[in-house]
C-alpha cells in the first residue's frame, strides 16, 4: 500500500514544486536580468564618462593655456590645433570671445581648430561666419558653473553625425571673463559604444538626448514587449535605454526550471530510492533479525531436542540376572557428545535389555541441521530396532535399509553397533565404516603384557563394511570379542582423531592411543572407577587448546566390572529352541575368535547332538555351556540316559549306499569334533564336544 | 526368513535355488515348499546351492529323499555352486559318492 502511494505523492509534489519553482525563479530571473542590465548601464555610464572626460580636458586645457596664447590670433590657432591633434575624437575646439572682449571690440571673434574629413586640421575664425552669440552652448556655458555646460546633441549641418558640445567660461590672467571655450564631439562613437553595452544579442540599446532626440541606436526596433530600463548619463544630457525581450527571461526561467526540475526529479528519485531502500533494508533487517531470532530459538530447541535424544552421560548397567541383594556394578557406560554447532551429526545411544547392553556410536556426514536430522533418525531407528532384534548385524541392516531407502540428500552415517552380554563379556559388534574401538585392558587381561612392554590397549579389529545409507541391501559382517573384567571399551568419532591444535596438527590415531592407554594404569591399580571419559575428554581438549573445534566430538566408554562368568544357555527341550542354541554358539565362536569355517562345522556338530537329545531323551531342558581353550561345548539334559558315543561307528559311505539315514547325524558329529565324551551324573546326560582351535 | 526355495523352469531343466540355512528347524518350517520340489522329481533338477549357507544331517536327509524320488520317477538331480563349508559336510557324509557336485 505504502509503495503504491509513493509515486502519486512524488508526482504531486513534483508538480507543486515545479509551479513554485517557476514562479520563484521567474521573479528571481527577472531580477537578475534587470541587475545585469543595470550593471551594463553602469558600464555604459563609465564608458561615457571616460569618453567625455576628454571634453572636460579639452575645455580645461584651453582655459589653462589661454592666458599664454591670447596675445595674437596665430598663437591661439596653433594652440587649438595642437589640442585637436591630441584628442582623436575631438571634432573641433574653439574660443568664442565676448563681443566686448574681442580684439576688435564689438565684433564676434571665435578662433577655431577643425578636423577636415581628410583628418587635416585647419584653423579659422568661426565668429566671422556664424552668429554664435545665440547658440545654446554659448548661452549655457555663460550660465553654468565652473564644470561647464553640456549641450543637447545637435546637427551642425556640416557633419553628418550629431554633435554635442562641452563649453565653459574662459577667463584671462586677471580673472576677467573674456568668453567661452568649447569642444565639439561627434557622436559616431556612441553607436560603437551601444554595441559594447548590449547585454544580449537580442537586446536593444538606444541613446537619446534629454529632450528626446534619438542620438544613436543599436537596432532600429522599437521596444514593445521588452523589459526596458533607462538611465540618464550624467553629466551629459543623454539618456541610455536598454530593452531585453521578455522571452529571454522566460527562456532563462524555463532553462533554469528545467534544470531545476531535472535535478529535483533526480533528487526525488534518489530520495525515493533511498527511502525505499531504507524501508526495505529496515524491513529486511527486521525480517532477518526476526528470522535469525526464530532460527536461533529453533536451533536452541533443536539442540535441546538433540540433547534430549541423547542418553545421560553416565549409567551403571546391571544385568537382569542379578538379584536385588547382589546388585553391583556390572558395567558402566559413559558417553559425552560435544557438538561443534548448536546441533551436530554425531550420535550415541545405549540400551540395556535383559543381560545385554546394546550401544551405538555414529557420525553423520556433513554438519549442522541436516546432519542433526539424520542423526536423530538414526538414533530413533536404533531404538526401534533394538527392541525387536538381538544381533548388531540385524539392527545395522534394518537401520541401513530405512536410511538408504529415504536418502535423497545422499547422507551417510558411519557407526558401530554393539551388544555386550554383561555377565559373560561376550561382545558382538558390527561396524559400518566407523573408526576401530579401543579396548583398555583390565588387570586380568593385561597380566604379562606389561612385562613385554606392550601397550595396555588393544585396537579392535573391524570389518570394512559400508557406511549406513548407501546400499539398503548391503549384508554387514558381524564380529565378536570377549570383554574381560575391568576391560574398558572406548568408542569415539573422528572429531577426536581429526582434532587439530593451534599449529593445525592432527591429533591422529597414534596420539589418541597414547592418550587412551596413558593414564589408565593408576586407575586400575587402585580399582577405582575413575571417570575415564572425563580424563580422555580433558586430554583431547588440552591438545586442541585454543584452536577451533572443527567437528563434533563424541566419546563413549563401556567398562565391564563384574567377574567373567561361564557362558551358559538353558532352553526348553524343544526343536524350536535350536536357533537359540545355534546363535549362542555362533556368537560365542565369534567372540572367542573361532574361525568361521570351523565354527560352521561345530554348529553342525551341535545341531546333531541337540537333535539327538530332542529326539531320544524326553528331557525338560537342554543346557549349553561353552568354553574355549580348545572350544568345548557341554550339553546337559535331564532326560533318560542315552550315550550317543556308545552307538557303533557308522560308515557314512555305507549309510549313503544303503540309503539308510539313521545314524548320519551322530556320524557327522564324530567326524567334525576332535573328541566327544559322554557322562551320566546326578540324573543328567552330559555330552562334551571338543574342537581344537 | 532364514530359508527360501525358488523353483524356476530353465529350458529342459528346472532350477531349484536353496537360500539360507537347511537345518532341522527350517526343514520342518519349509516342509510344504520342500514337498513341491519332491513333486517335480520326474524332471531334470539343478539344485543351485550358491546361497545355501548351512546344512546339517536334516538337510542332507532331504537331499537323500529327493534322490530317491528322482530315481523312482525317472528324473535327474545335479547339485551346483556348493560353497566350501557345505561341500565339506557333503563330503563328510559320503554324499559326494551319490551326487555329482560341481
Amino acid at each position: 500500500m505504502k509503495i503504491k502511494i509513493l509515486p502519486i505523492i512524488s508526482a504531486l509534489f513534483l508538480v507543486v514544486a515545479m509551479a513554485i519553482q517557476s514562479a520563484v525563479s521567474y521573479d528571481r530571473e527577472k531580477d537578475s536580468l534587470l541587475n545585469l542590465i543595470e550593471n551594463r548601464m553602469e558600464l555604459a555610464q563609465k564608458d561615457f564618462i571616460y569618453e567625455v572626460y576628454d571634453m572636460y580636458e579639452v575645455t580645461d586645457e584651453i582655459s589653462d593655456f589661454f592666458p599664454d596664447f591670447c596675445e595674437n590670433t596665430d598663437d591661439m590657432n596653433s594652440m587649438l590645433k595642437s589640442i585637436l591633434e591630441r584628442f582623436p575624437d575631438l571634432y573641433c575646439c574653439y574660443i568664442a570671445f565676448l563681443p566686448e572682449c574681442a580684439p576688435e571690440k564689438g565684433k564676434r571673434f571665435a578662433p577655431l581648430a577643425f578636423r577636415e574629413p581628410d583628418s587635416s586640421v585647419v584653423a579659422y575664425d568661426y565668429g566671422d561666419k556664424v552668429d554664435y552669440l545665440k547658440r545654446e552652448w554659448y548661452i549655457g556655458a555663460l550660465q553654468s558653473d565652473n564644470d561647464g555646460y553640456w549641450s543637447q546633441p545637435y546637427n551642425d549641418g556640416i557633419h553628418e553625425d550629431p554633435i554635442f558640445t562641452h563649453s565653459r567660461k574662459l577667463y584671462n590672467n586677471d580673472g576677467k571673463l573674456i568668453g567661452v571655450a568649447g569642444a565639439d564631439y561627434t557622436l559616431a562613437w556612441t553607436e560603437r559604444m551601444l554595441k559594447d553595452v548590449k547585454p544580449y544579442e537580442d537586446a536593444v540599446c538606444k541613446l537619446y538626448s534629454t529632450k528626446g532626440t534619438l542620438i544613436a541606436e543599436s537596432e532600429s526596433d522599437d521596444m514593445k514587449g521588452m523589459i526596458v530600463m533607462e538611465k540618464t548619463i550624467s553629466p551629459t544630457n543623454m539618456r541610455l535605454v536598454i530593452g531585453v525581450p521578455k522571452s529571454r527571461v522566460f527562456k532563462a526561467v524555463r532553462g533554469i526550471s528545467l534544470l531545476t526540475l531535472a535535478v529535483l526529479l533526480m533528487g526525488i528519485l534518489i530520495a525515493g530510492w533511498l527511502i525505499r531502500r531504507i524501508w526495505r533494508d529496515q524491513a529486511d533487517y527486521a525480517r532477518v533479525e526476526t528470522a535469525k531470532k526464530l532460527m536461533d530459538k529453533e536451533l536452541q530447541i533443536a539442540s535441546n531436542i538433540q540433547k534430549g535424544i541423547l542418553r545421560g552421560k553416565s549409567e551403571e548397567v546391571h544385568s537382569g540376572t542379578a538379584t536385588n541383594d547382589e546388585i553391583k556394578k556390572e558395567a558402566v557406560v559413559q558417553a559425552v557428545l560435544e557438538p561443534m554447532h548448536e546441533v551436530g551429526g554425531d550420535l550415541y545411544d545405549y540400551y540395556s535389555k535383559g543381560e545385554d547392553l546394546f550401544f551405538i556410536i555414529g557420525d553423520v556426514s556433513g554438519k549442522g541441521v541436516p546432519a542433526a536430522m539424520f542423526m536423530s533418525a538414526t538414533v530413533n531407528l536404533f531404538r526401534s530396532a533394538v527392541l525387536r532384534l538381538q544381533s548388531p548385524k540385524a539392527i545395522m541392516e534394518e537401520i541401513n535399509g530405512v536410511l538408504s531407502g529415504h536418502n535423497p540428500s545422499l547422507m551417510f552415517v558411519t557407526a558401530i553397533i554393539g551388544r555386550l552380554h554383561i555377565p559373560t563379556g561376550q561382545l558382538l559388534y558390527c561396524n559400518a565404516g566407523h573408526l576401530p574401538p579401543l579396548n583398555i585392558l583390565g588387570r586380568a587381561e593385561r597380566q604379562g603384557r606389561a612385562e613385554h612392554g606392550t601397550f595396555n590397549i588393544k585396537e579392535i579389529a573391524i570389518e570394512p563394511n559400508l557406511p549406513l545409507g548407501f546400499e539398503g541391501k548391503f549384508r554387514f559382517v558381524e564380529q565378536g570379542l570377549m570383554l574381560g573384567q575391568g576391560d574398558t571399551l572406548v568408542l569415539y568419532t573422528d572429531g577426536i582423531t581429526e582434532a587439530r591444535n593451534k599449529n593445525r596438527e592432527l591429533l591422529g590415531m597414534k596420539r589418541w592411543k597414547e592418550i587412551v592407554g596413558g593414564g589408565e594404569k593408576s586407575h586400575t591399580k587402585t580399582g577405582n572407577i575413575t571417570p575415564t571419559i572425563e580424563r580422555l575428554l580433558a586430554e583431547v581438549e588440552a591438545y586442541i587448546g585454543e584452536a577451533e573445534h572443527t567437528d563434533d566430538i563424541t566419546l563413549m566408554t563401556i567398562r565391564k566390572m563384574s567377574e567373567k562368568q561361564p557362558v551358559v544357555m538353558r532352553v526348553p527341550n524343544k526343536i524350536d529352541q535350536w536357533p537359540v542354541l545355534r546363535e549362542a554358539l555362533q556368537n560365542y565362536g565369534l567372540c572367542v575368535g573361532v574361525d568361521a569355517r570351523t565354527l560352521k562345522k561345530m554348529i553342525v556338530a551341535l545341531e546333531e547332538a541337540v537333535v539327538n537329545v530332542i529326539n531320544y531323551s524326553q528331557a525338560d531342558y537342554i543346557s549349553l555351556t561353552m568354553d574355549h581353550g580348545p572350544l568345548t561345548i557341554t550339553l546337559t539334559d535331564n532326560g533318560i540316559a542315552f550315550d550317543p558315543t556308545a552307538r557303533p561307528e557308522v560308515d557314512t559311505d555305507q549309510v549313503v549306499a544303503e540309503r539308510q539315514i539313521g545314524g548320519l547325524g551322530i556320524a557327522l558329529l564324530r567326524q567334525i569334533a576332535d573328541k566327544v565324551e559322554y557322562r551320566r551324573t546326578d540324573g543328567q546326560n552330559e555330552l562334551i564336544i571338543i574342537k581344537n582351535i | 526368513m532364514i530359508m527360501e526355495i525358488k523353483i524356476q523352469p530353465n529350458g529342459q531343466e528346472t532350477t531349484v535355488q536353496l537360500i539360507g540355512l537347511l537345518d532341522t528347524t527350517t526343514i520342518s518350517e519349509q516342509a510344504d515348499e520342500l514337498q513341491k520340489v519332491l513333486d517335480i522329481a520326474d524332471q531334470a533338477l539343478v539344485m543351485d546351492c550358491s546361497e545355501l549357507e548351512y546344512i546339517s544331517s536334516a538337510g542332507l536327509r532331504f537331499f537323500m529323499q529327493l534322490k530317491r524320488e528322482t530315481e523312482a520317477k525317472g528324473g535327474k538331480i545335479r547339485i551346483i555352486n556348493l560353497n566350501e563349508d557345505v561341500a565339506d559336510i557333503f563330503r563328510m557324509s559320503g554324499f559326494h559318492n551319490i551326487f555329482s557336485l560341481s
